[in-house]
This record gives C-alpha cells, structure tokens and sequence, in this order.
C-alpha cells in the first residue's frame, strides 16, 4: 500500500495539471488538487492492484474535476469554469494566442469538451491507450478516436 | 508518442509543475480539518438534542405551552442537524471509484434527490409560521405574556424567513448544478458513439 505522502511525490505534478485542466483560476486550482488527494487518501483503502495505481488515481481526479464544474456551476463563478464551452464567434478553432506556450496549452486544453480533454490529458500524463481507457471505463479504440478528435481541436486553437 | 505535435504539447503540458512539498505540507492541514468535521457536526446535534431536552423538560415541569413551543423548535432544528450529521457520515463513504460517465449519472441522481428534500425545508418553514400564529392565540387566550409572544414570534418568522429563502437559493443552484450534469453527461455519451 503507498501513503498518500508517496502518491503526492508520485502524482502531485500531474495531478495539478489536470486541476488546471478543469479550472483556470489558480487559487481555485490549489483547492481543487487538495481535494483530489483527499478523496485519493480516502480511497486508497478500495485499491486492489498496486500496478493500477495511475488509473486509480486519475479516475478519481477526473471525477473530482467534473464535481469541481458543477459545484462552481452551482454558485455562479462560470468566468472561471469550462464545462463544454460554447463556440465564440471565431467558432472552437479560435486561436489561443495570448500568454506562453505552457499557458496556451493549458487554456486549449480546457476549452476541449470535456470527453476529449479527459483522453488527451491522461496521454499528456504518459498513460497508454490501455490504460486511458481503464480510467475512463472505455475501450482502447474509442480512445483512439477521441484522441484524434482532441488533436484536431487543439491543432486548430493552437497552429491556426 | 510519436508525434511531432503530441510531443510539443507534452513538453508545453509538463513544463507547469507543482510545489511539491507545499501541496504536502496543505493536504496534511486538510487532512486534520477532515477528521475534525465530523465531531463539529455530532456537538451541532448534541447541542440541538440538549436544548430540547432542557425546554421539554421545562415545559413538562411548568406546564407553560409557550416553553412547550419552544421545545418543539428546537426537535425541528434537532432533526435538520441530525440529517446534515449523517449525510456528512455518508458522503465520506462515496468514493470516486466510478467510470466518469457513471460517477456523472450517479451525481445526477444525488442532485435530484437533493432537490426533493428541499420540502424539509419548506416544511420547516410552514411549522415556524404556525408556530409563530399559535404563540399569538395563547397570548390572546391568556396562557402566554404578549412580549414573549412578540420575541418568539419575532425569533421563528425570521428563522422561517431564511428557511424559505435558503430553499429558493439552493433550488436554484441545484437547478444549475443538473444543467451542468446533464451537458456533460450528453458530452460523454455522444463521444461512446463515435467512430473512427
């Protein structure tokens, strides 16, 4: 069994990510990854396979994330949330342009909908289609597809 | 990964890295807040339990209506902490264990049931006015003082009040918290639908 202290030094980068991955607002953000780890630290006992331990931990950050989404729904701070965002007028290949390219990846990415950032930042985080796939409770192929998807998206926001 | 695009997204992705031992150092004070909730709940419960007790007791002991009333207000708070002490104890035990699309589907289903429970509320808010109109009749009837009356009623219209304006603003934001859900849910399930 590893202690929640190893699973921060393990997974806490990535983990932070994929917070930024829900939410744009920093501080927000911090709060969100503590909450990661603590569900994490209550549902380590439920962990069956210690090899299994990077879809464990990012199934419940995902889900962590989708509850941070409505949660912020639910008290109105929209600015700062991206659910499944609506096109502007420059439609969803609206270049992402302002700000570094680590920033410009990070707000891309959150404007991906949410079943395509989902895939796309567990392969950032070096997770194979396999193992995407176990988090997400899909299968390997439609993994493929949405990685695609989120490729052609983010290709669009980002070279174009 | 190999792909020209996917590995400068990568490098982009994992060049925003996280303070390590900070996040330690807050998750452990997390951790500790954690373990001290559900006690500020259970003493939340106690208290409730042990005012009314006190003003049963005393009611019993005076034979006085109005301290009976009071005894009765505090059973209606007792019981409103009492669900808020046990669903605090459920929600430790839902785990994030579910596929996102079922953990969405499961979280649907808590919104609505939230959203019905919201007659609690309403009722609580209806039993404080009546409290309110039957303080007012023992006063007229002679088994109350009018300025007890005039305190009491003050005390459970304003608490009916906020009830009731609190059940409006949790409907709604649940009502927001559902549209969230549903869009999301919609999102997963149109993407398990695509192909190649």
């Amino acid at each position: 069994m590893r202690s929640l202290e190893e699973i921060i030094d393990s997974y806490g980068a990535g983990i932070a990510r994929l917070a930024a991955s829900y939410e744009a607002d920093p501080m927000l953000q911090e709060d969100l990854t503590q909450d990661i780890l603590l569900a994490i630290h209550r549902a380590l006992p439920s962990l069956r396979a210690i090899d299994r331990l990077g879809p464990f931990v990012f199934r419940i950050a995902h889900n962590r994330g989708v509850e941070h989404v409505m949660k912020e729904m639910r008290i109105k701070r929209q600015r700062a949330v991206e659910i499944d965002p609506e096109p502007d007028t420059g439609g969803p290949e609206r270049h992402v342009m302002a700000g570094d390219s680590s920033q410009r990846v990070h707000r891309a990415i959150r404007r991906l909908p949410l079943p395509y950032r989902q895939v796309i930042t567990l392969l950032l985080e070096d997770l194979s289609y396999a193992e995407i796939g176990e988090t997400l409770g899909i299968s390997a192929s439609n993994v493929g597809v949405r990685v695609n998807r989120a490729k052609a998206q983010l290709k669009a926001m980002l070279d174009g | 990964m190999d792909d020209v695009f996917l590995d400068g997204l990568k490098r982009d992705w994992r060049s925003d890295t996280a303070d390590i031992a900070h996040l330690r150092k807050w998750v452990a004070r997390r951790k500790a807040r954690l373990r001290a909730a559900p006690w500020g709940n259970l003493a939340s419960v106690l208290l409730m339990g042990g005012l009314f007790l006190g003003f049963a007791l005393a009611a019993f002991d005076r034979r006085d209506p109005v301290t009976a009333l009071g005894a009765f207000a505090y059973l209606v708070a007792l019981v409103a902490v009492s669900v808020g002490f046990v669903k605090s104890l459920r929600n430790r035990f839902v785990d994030s264990q579910e596929t996102p699309l079922d953990f969405l589907r499961l979280h649907r289903r808590l919104i609505a049931a939230a959203r019905r429970s919201l007659w609690g509320a309403r009722c609580a808010a209806i039993i404080l006015i009546a409290l309110c109109a039957a303080v007012w009749l023992m006063a007229a009837a002679g088994y109350a003082r009018p300025g007890l009356a005039a305190f009491q009623s003050a005390t459970w219209g304003a608490a009916a009040i906020l009830t009731w304006a609190w059940q409006i603003w949790r409907r709604r934001g649940l009502d927001d918290e559902a549209d969230a859900c549903d869009r999301m849910i919609a999102a997963c399930e149109e993407a398990d639908r695509e192909k190649a």
